[in-house]
């Protein structure tokens, strides 16, 4: 049974290396991935992720495994990044390799939903020297609901 | 029984602290009877009283609804709604 790559982390996510990272079964037909950038906005300056010594890196675990059992999937990679970040920083990002596509960009789509109001981050926007904390959308619980309520 | 309580995300600047230690003189079987022990030990429990609010004792979920079998020593964690990605 493949193991999900989970990297937690808070340095500079290198795209270019994590490419590398997701393991590419022979069987593998097709893979697909997700990337989420601190983008601008107004005055903001910097986007800081706090994240929990230890249910953090348990809940990505879950969430891994359980894309990659639900959907299928013969890899995949996860790397969330926590701490400060500046504009243009990646904070998130997922890959999924599976024999057909739609796996690959369920397993993806189920993993962004589900972590972001299923593990323990917690988001502030640096705007000068004062920060608001950014609390989840009535979006982004709908989204991880629509998963964690069906099965396909 | 001795408890720490910690607090993350917005929760840490509502009660002014990340965590601290409370005494109590008994076992609280639920989170409401949690809440009401710490009604008047700490400056405001109001915060802590949010339905959105998650609960963890030593590192694990705890479903607001369960049976609370605390220890002395246990670390009770209030969570903030998570926000990542």
């Amino acid at each position: 049974m493949p193991t999900p790559v989970i990297i937690l982390t808070d340095a500079p996510l290198d795209l270019a290396a994590l490419s590398d990272q997701l393991p590419i079964d022979p069987k593998t037909g097709a893979t697909s991935s997700f990337t989420g950038y601190v983008r601008e906005s107004g005055a903001l300056i910097a986007l800081e992720l706090l994240q929990h010594p230890v249910m953090t890196r348990h809940a990505l675990d879950q969430i891994a495994q359980t894309a990659m059992q639900r959907f299928g999937v013969l890899g995949l990679l996860l790397v969330h990044r926590y701490g400060r970040m500046g504009i243009g920083e990646p904070i998130v990002h997922i890959a999924a390799a599976a024999p057909h596509r739609r796996a690959a960009l369920d397993a993806v789509s189920f993993t962004i939903d589900v972590l972001k109001t299923q593990a323990p981050f917690w988001k502030r926007e640096w705007r000068n020297d004062n920060y608001d904390w950014v609390e989840p959308g009535g979006a982004d619980h709908e989204k991880a609901a629509q998963w964690l309520e069906t099965k396909t | 029984m001795n408890l720490t309580l910690e607090f993350f995300g917005p929760l840490q600047d509502k009660m002014g602290c990340p965590s601290t230690r409370i005494q109590l003189e008994n076992a609280p079987q639920t989170l409401s009877q949690l809440l009401e022990l710490l009604n008047g030990k700490l400056d405001d429990i109001a915060p802590l009283q949010d339905p959105h609010i998650r609960l963890a004792i030593n590192d694990a979920l705890c479903p607001s609804t369960e049976t609370l079998s605390l220890t002395d020593g246990d670390r009770v964690a209030f969570l903030s709604p998570f926000s990542g990605g």
